[in-house]
C-alpha cells in the first residue's frame, strides 16, 4: 500500500518521502530520462572523466611524470599569480573591459535586430543582414591590421578628426583610447553575427499578437515595447546571465594584436599576462592555476547573476 | 495605413543608419578580396584605405590551389561540418527539451552538472587520453563526437523551447502523445528559427576549428581546410628569426607574395561559409502564425 | 535552491570520485611502465660498420626509422610529407636508411607526444621548450645521450666537435652530456650580421649628406629627411625599433630575445639599467619630440613599416640584408632612383668602433635539436642517419643540394646556386626550392653554411651591406649560450617577465615625454624592487659555469 502524502503532516522518515517522490517522478517522466541519457553519458565521458586534470594547477606539472607523478605544490602558482607585480592591474583591466563591453556591446545587437526588423523592404533587410555578419569571419589578425591602419596618425580616423578641426594623434598609443577602440572594433566585427539569435527570437513572436495590437491602435513603437521586447526577454536575460558568467574571460589574441607598452596600463589583461608567462616553457601549471581562479570567479558571478535574475525577472538558469 | 510624420522620420533615420552600418561593415571583406587579387609589390607599398584592387593578378590563387591538399581539405571539412552539425542538433535538442520540461525532479541537477562543465575541465592531456583511449585517434570522429554539445547553445535552445505555449503540448498529451512525439512533431517544427541559429553556430564552429585536427590527426589526408591554411601561413615561428639572422634568409622574396596568398586563402577558406547564411536566413522570415496550428 | 545544489553536489562528487579513482588506477599503471629501454649498446641486425676503409654509407639495413618534426611552410606548400621531397629521398638513398616522417603543427602536439609512452625514434624539436630542457628529458628517461655511441656511430659529428672546441663547449651540457644533433648556423668563421641600420642613399645625396656614422650625423640626416617632408624619418616595427642608437651608447636593449643581458668584462649586465642608458634616453626623447622618429612607432606593425619604407613615408629603419632586395626592387618600379643601403652601426665619436654588433652565436640552445628517443630500438642506426648530414657530402646536400641541379662549383672551388634555385622556371621562390631540394630552408640538425646566404644576394647593395656590417663586427659582448637550472629558470622567467613589461613601458614613457627624466632614479629603484639584480645574478652564475666548462 503506497503512502499518501498529506500536506501539513511531517513524516518521520523524510528520506523515504524523497524516495517515494523520486519513484513517482520516474514513473511519470521515464521517457524524458531516456532522452537525456545520451546527453548525460556524453558529459560524463568527455567532461567528467577527464576532470581529474584539474589538479594540474596545484602541481608542478611534468609532462613525463604525468598527473600522478608530478609533485604537489598546493597554492604555489596561485600565490605567484596573486603576488605578481601586475596582478591588480590585469585583474582591473579585465573587469573594466568586460564591463564596458557588457554595457555597450551587449545591447547593440539587440538594438540592431529591432531596427532591422522595422525595415519593410525585404531586399534591403537581407543585404544589410548578410553584410553585417561578414566581418565575424575575418581573422583577428587581419581585422587588427585594418584597425591599426585606421588608427595611426595619418590614418582614416585621424583624417576624420582633422576634418572636424581636431588634432591628429597616434590613437593606439594613448591609454585613453584603448578601451574605446577595443570595444568599438569588437562591435564592428561581431554585431551582425551576434544579432542573429535575436532575429531568430523576434521571428518566433506570434503574429496574432501584433494584429491584435494594431487593432487596438498601437503604433510601431508601442508594438515593439509591449510585444516584441517582452517576447524576447527570456532570450535576452539568459544571454545576459551567461555574459556576466564570463566577465573574467577576455581573450588574449585581439589584445595582443592591439596593445603595446604604451597602453599596457589599461590593455594588459589576465589572459595576455598568462600568455606571456607561459609562452616559452610550456608552463602549464601556472596557466592552469590562473584559469582555475578565473573559472571560480566567473562561476560565482554566474550564480549571483542567476539568483538576482530569478528574483527580478523569473528567468534563470536554475 | 498611412504613416504618420514621426514614423516617416523614423524610417528615414533607420534606413540611413543601417545603410551607414552596411557600408562600414563591408569594408573588411572587400579589403581582403581586393588584396587577394592585387599586385604584390603595389600592395606592400600601400597604406590607408583600399577601395579597389591594385591591378588584377590571380597568382595568389594559382599558388594556393597548387597545394595538393586543398581539395581534400574541403572534403574533410564538409564531412565534419555536416556530420558534426547533425549530431549537434540531435543531441542539443534532446538536452534542451529535457531541460525545458516542468516537474522533472532531476532537471536542475542536470543543469548544474552541465553548467559546471562550462567552467571546469580537465585540460588538454586528460581530454586527449580519453579521446585516444576510445580509439578515435586519426579519425574524423575525434572532431565530431567530443564536441557533440555546447552547453551554451543548449541553454539558449532551452529558452526557445520554454516559450512554446503549454497549450500545444497539453492538447498533444491528451491525444496520447509521449515526449518523443511532442519533441519531434510539435516542438522542433515550431523552432525552425532556433534550429537555424544552432546550425549556424555549430556549423561555423566546425568550419573554423583546426586545433582538434592538429592534435588528433597525424594523417594529413584527413586535415580540414583551416588546418591546411594555417600550415601554409605559419611563417611566424620565433626560432625562424635566428635562422634569418645568420643566413640572411633569402626568404624575403617569399614575403612579397605571401601577403596576397594570405588574403587569397582567407577568401578560399571563408567563402563557402559566407554563402551559407542566405540559406539559413530563410528561417528568420516573419514568424509562424501559432494560432493557425491550433485545431 | 539549496536542495538542488546539495543534490547536484552529491551527484557530481559521486561521479567525479568514481572516475578519479578509476583513472588514478590506470594513470598509475601508465606512469609505472616507462621502462622501455632497448637503448643499451647493441649491434643490431645488419649494419656494416667499418673501422676505416669501406664506405659506411649506404647502410645495408631493413630498419625503418620514424622521425617526428614540424612541417615547414616551405615544404608543405608543395609536398604532402617531408618524405616526398627530392632532398629526403636522396638522403634515404645515400644513407640506405628508410625513414617515415611524422609531422605536427602545434606546440601542444609536442607536449602530448611526451605524455604518451611509445615515442618515435627521432624527435626534432625546440627542446628548450621541454620544462627543464633536454637534460631533464634525459633524466625523465624520454631520450638518450649520445656520449656512449658517438665515437662509433656518429664519427662525423664527433670529428666536427673536435675541430670546433669552442662551439662544442657551448653545445655540451654542464653535466658533460651530448644530447642529440644540434642546429649550428655557420661555424663562426664567417661573421656577417645579417641585420642592421638601413637608410635612403638617394635622399642623402639630395641633401648632400654622407651615410651617417655617428649619432650626430644621424641626427642631421633625420632632420634633413624631415625637411624634405618625410613624416617618419626613422621607423621600426614593434621589436626592432630603438636598439641601434642605444648600442652607440654601449647599451643593448634586449631586442631580439637577448633579454637585455650582455657581457662587459666578464660581467653580465642588464642594458636598461646602465648609467649610459640615461644619456641614450635623453637623445632618443629629443629626437622623438622633434619628429625625427615615427610618431606611431609603438603601434606600427611589419606591414605598415614596410609600406612606409616603400612609399617614402619613412627613410630609415633596421632591417635584414634580404630586405634590401625587396625594398629596392619593389620601390624602383615607381621611383627608379630609390636606393636603400646599409649604414654602419652608429658610434658616439667619429672613429669609434661599435662593439655591440647584431651578430649572434652559431649555436643557440633555443634552436631545434634532433634527439634519439629511448623508445628507439636501433639507436646506432638513428645516429648513423643523423650523422650523415655532418659529413662533407651530407653537409653539401643539406646546404647546396644536388650538383649541377641546384649548385655548381666554380674554378676557385666556390659553390654557387644555379638558376633553378635563384630563378626557378616554375616560379618557385628560393625558399620553396630549398624546401624541396635542401635542408637549409630553416634551422635543422646540421651546420648551416653561411656562404649560402651570400648566394641569395641579387643587388650590389646587399654585398655592400655584408661587407660593411662585418667590418669590426665583434662578439665581444654577446652572451654565449647559457643554460640555467630548472629552479633558476623558473625564478628567472618570472622576474624577467615583470622586468620586461616595466622597462618597455618606461622606455616609451621617457621617449614620449610622459615621464620626465628627472624621475630616472625612481625608475631604477623600481627596477631593483622587481628583483632585476637577482636575475643578473642568475645569469652571472650560469655564465661562470660556462667559463669553467
Amino acid at each position: 500500500m503506497s503512502r499518501t502524502v498529506v500536506p501539513g503532516i511531517v513524516h518521520k522518515n523524510s528520506l523515504s518521502a524523497f524516495v517515494n517522490k523520486a519513484g513517482k517522478d520516474f514513473k511519470k517522466n521515464w521517457v524524458l530520462y531516456l532522452m537525456i541519457l545520451p546527453v548525460v553519458a556524453y558529459y560524463i565521458i568527455f567532461h567528467y572523466w577527464p576532470m581529474y586534470g584539474i589538479q594540474i594547477g596545484f602541481k608542478d606539472f611534468n609532462i613525463a611524470k604525468g598527473y600522478m607523478g608530478s609533485p604537489w605544490v598546493g597554492l604555489k602558482y596561485f600565490q605567484q599569480f596573486f603576488e605578481s607585480f601586475y596582478f591588480g592591474r590585469v585583474l582591473r583591466n579585465t573587469l573594466m573591459i568586460s564591463i564596458y563591453e557588457l554595457i555597450f556591446g551587449f545591447p547593440a545587437p539587440i538594438l540592431f535586430a529591432l531596427l532591422l526588423n522595422e525595415v519593410k523592404n525585404r531586399r534591403f533587410k537581407k543585404y544589410v543582414q548578410t553584410i553585417s555578419y561578414m566581418p565575424h569571419f575575418i581573422s583577428a589578425v587581419v581585422i587588427c591590421g585594418i584597425i591599426l591602419n585606421f588608427c595611426v596618425s595619418d590614418g582614416l580616423i585621424n583624417d576624420v578628426i582633422a576634418l572636424f578641426g581636431g588634432e591628429r594623434s597616434s590613437l593606439l598609443q594613448d591609454m585613453k583610447n584603448f578601451r574605446t577602440i577595443f570595444i568599438a572594433s569588437g562591435i564592428w566585427q561581431n554585431l551582425g553575427f551576434n544579432s542573429i539569435i535575436y532575429f531568430s527570437a523576434i521571428s518566433t513572436v506570434d503574429q496574432e499578437l501584433y494584429q491584435a495590437a494594431i487593432m487596438d491602435g498601437a503604433n510601431r513603437f508601442r508594438q515593439v515595447w509591449h510585444i516584441t521586447l517582452p517576447s524576447i526577454k527570456p532570450t535576452i536575460v539568459i544571454l545576459l546571465i551567461l555574459s556576466i558568467g564570463s566577465l573574467l574571460s577576455v581573450g588574449f589574441e585581439k589584445i595582443i594584436l592591439l596593445y603595446n607598452p604604451a597602453t599596457y596600463e589599461v590593455a594588459d589583461v589576465i589572459s595576455s599576462h598568462v600568455y606571456r608567462m607561459g609562452l616559452q616553457k610550456l608552463n602549464w601549471s601556472y596557466g592552469a592555476a590562473v584559469g582555475l581562479f578565473n573559472s571560480v570567479a566567473n562561476l560565482i558571478l554566474l550564480i549571483l547573476a542567476n539568483r538576482i535574475s530569478r528574483k527580478v525577472s523569473e528567468v534563470s538558469l536554475w | 495605413m498611412k504613416k504618420s510624420i514621426p514614423e516617416i522620420i523614423f524610417d528615414i533615420f533607420n534606413y540611413s543608419i543601417l545603410l551607414f552600418w552596411a557600408v562600414i561593415t563591408i569594408y573588411p571583406i572587400l579589403y581582403v578580396l581586393f588584396s587577394s587579387i592585387s599586385d604584390a609589390g603595389r600592395l606592400m607599398s600601400h597604406r590607408g584605405l583600399l577601395l579597389y584592387p591594385l591591378g588584377v593578378h590571380l597568382d595568389a590563387y594559382k599558388i594556393v590551389f597548387q597545394n595538393p591538399m586543398i581539395l581534400r581539405g574541403y572534403m574533410n571539412t564538409a564531412i565534419i561540418v555536416f556530420g558534426g552539425t547533425a549530431l549537434n542538433l540531435f543531441m542539443t535538442s534532446l538536452g534542451a527539451y529535457f531541460l525545458s520540461r516542468k516537474d522533472v525532479l532531476w532537471k536542475n541537477v542536470v543543469m548544474v552538472m552541465i553548467v559546471i562543465t562550462m567552467y571546469f575541465g580537465g585540460g588538454l592531456i586528460p581530454h586527449y587520453l580519453v579521446v585516444t583511449g576510445l580509439g578515435m585517434r586519426n579519425s574524423l570522429l575525434a572532431l565530431i563526437i567530443p564536441g557533440a554539445i555546447s552547453a551554451y547553445s543548449m541553454i539558449v535552445m532551452r529558452t526557445s523551447f520554454q516559450s512554446i505555449p503549454a497549450s500545444m503540448e497539453e492538447s498533444a498529451l491528451l491525444d496520447g502523445a509521449n515526449n518523443f512525439s511532442i519533441l519531434f512533431r510539435i516542438v522542433l517544427p515550431l523552432s525552425k528559427a532556433m534550429l537555424a541559429v544552432m546550425a549556424l553556430w555549430y556549423g561555423v564552429g566546425h568550419w573554423n576549428s583546426w586545433f582538434g585536427a592538429a592534435i588528433y590527426l597525424t594523417k594529413r589526408e584527413l586535415y580540414p581546410i583551416q588546418l591546411i591554411m594555417r600550415e601554409i601561413l605559419m611563417q611566424n615561428v620565433d626560432s625562424q628569426e635566428i635562422y634569418k639572422m645568420t643566413a640572411g634568409g633569402g626568404q624575403d622574396d617569399d614575403a612579397q607574395i605571401a601577403e596576397t596568398i594570405k588574403y587569397a586563402m582567407i577568401i578560399i577558406a571563408t567563402a563557402p561559409i559566407l554563402c551559407a547564411y542566405p540559406y539559413l536566413q530563410k528561417h528568420f522570415v516573419k514568424g509562424v502564425m501559432i494560432g493557425s496550428l491550433k485545431g | 535552491m539549496k536542495k538542488t545544489l546539495l543534490k547536484a553536489a552529491c551527484f557530481t562528487i559521486a561521479i567525479v570520485t568514481l572516475f578519479v579513482t578509476l583513472t588514478a588506477c590506470t594513470e598509475g599503471s601508465k606512469t609505472g611502465s616507462t621502462t622501455l629501454s632497448t637503448a643499451s649498446s647493441t649491434t643490431s641486425a645488419t649494419v656494416t660498420t667499418t673501422a676505416g676503409n669501406e664506405p659506411v654509407y649506404p647502410l645495408k639495413t631493413d630498419v625503418k626509422l620514424t622521425y617526428w618534426s614540424e612541417m615547414n611552410p616551405n615544404v608543405s606548400a608543395n609536398y604532402k610529407n617531408s618524405g616526398d621531397t627530392p632532398f629526403t629521398q636522396e638522403l634515404a638513398k645515400r644513407t640506405g636508411i628508410q625513414v617515415e616522417y611524422i609531422h605536427s603543427t602545434t606546440d601542444e602536439a609536442f607536449a602530448l607526444l611526451m605524455a604518451v609512452n611509445e615515442l618515435p625514434d627521432i624527435i626534432e624539436y625546440w627542446w628548450d621548450a621541454y620544462p627543464g630542457g633536454a637534460a631533464k628529458a634525459v633524466a625523465d628517461e624520454k631520450i638518450i645521450i649520445l656520449n656512449e655511441i658517438m665515437e662509433e656511430y656518429a664519427p662525423n659529428y664527433t670529428k666536427w666537435l673536435k675541430d670546433h672546441p669552442e662551439i662544442a663547449r657551448q653545445i655540451r651540457w654542464d653535466e658533460g652530456y651530448y644530447i642529440g644533433f644540434p642546429a649550428v648556423n655557420g661555424d663562426g668563421t664567417i661573421n656577417i650580421p645579417f641585420m642592421g641600420p638601413e637608410i635612403r642613399k638617394d635622399l642623402l645625396d639630395k641633401l648632400g649628406l654622407a651615410v651617417p656614422e655617428t649619432v650626430d650625423e644621424w641626427y642631421n640626416a633625420l632632420n634633413g629627411f624631415k625637411d624634405l617632408g618625410i613624416a617618419a624619418p626613422y621607423t621600426g616595427s614593434k621589436g626592432y625599433r630603438t636598439d641601434f642608437i642605444a648600442r652607440a651608447y654601449g647599451i643593448s636593449l634586449g631586442d631580439m630575445g637577448t633579454g637585455g643581458m650582455y657581457v662587459v668584462d666578464k660581467k653580465v649586465v642588464y642594458g636598461p639599467m646602465q648609467p649610459a642608458y640615461k644619456d641614450f634616453l635623453t637623445t632618443w626623447r629629443k629626437w622623438y619630440a622633434e619628429g625625427l622618429i615615427d610618431k606611431d612607432i609603438a603601434t606600427v606593425d611589419a606591414n605598415l613599416t614596410k609600406a612606409k619604407i616603400l612609399d617614402g613615408g619613412a627613410a630609415s629603419t633596421i632591417a635584414y640584408i634580404s630586405n634590401l632586395q625587396t625594398y629596392n626592387n619593389t620601390a624602383r618600379e615607381k621611383l627608379p632612383e630609390y636606393k636603400m643601403v646599409a649604414a654602419p652601426m652608429p658610434v658616439l665619436k667619429k672613429g669609434d668602433v661599435n662593439k655591440l654588433s647584431y651578430l649572434s652565436n652559431p649555436y643557440t640552445p633555443s634552436d631545434v635539436l634532433a634527439v634519439i628517443t629511448k623508445s628507439c630500438k636501433h639507436p646506432d642506426i638513428a645516429a648513423r642517419f643523423l650523422d650523415y648530414l655532418w659529413s662533407e657530402e651530407g653537409n653539401l646536400l643539406a646546404n647546396w643540394g644536388t650538383k649541377d641541379k641546384t649548385f655548381t662549383v666554380d674554378a676557385d672551388g666556390k659553390h654557387h646556386y644555379t638558376d633553378f634555385v635563384l630563378k626557378n622556371p616554375d616560379g618557385w621562390s628560393i625558399g620553396k626550392v630549398k624546401g624541396g631540394y635542401m635542408r637549409n630552408y630553416a634551422s635543422g640538425p646540421f651546420v648551416q653554411d653561411a656562404l649560402t646566404g651570400l648566394e641569395t644576394f641579387q643587388i650590389p647593395e646587399q654585398f655592400e651591406a655584408a661587407d660593411l656590417w662585418s667590418k669590426n663586427a665583434s662578439k665581444e659582448h654577446v652572451l654565449p649560450p647559457l643554460r640555467r637550472t630548472a629552479e633558476e629558470d623558473e625564478e628567472y622567467t618570472k622576474i624577467m617577465e615583470e622586468v620586461k613589461v616595466y622597462s618597455e613601458e618606461a622606455l616609451l614613457k621617457f621617449m614620449f615625454g610622459t615621464m620626465s627624466l628627472d624621475d630616472y632614479d625612481k625608475y631604477i629603484v623600481q627596477l631593483k624592487s622587481l628583483k632585476i639584480d637577482r636575475a643578473v645574478e642568475i645569469m652571472q652564475a650560469a655564465y661562470e659555469r660556462y667559463l669553467k666548462k
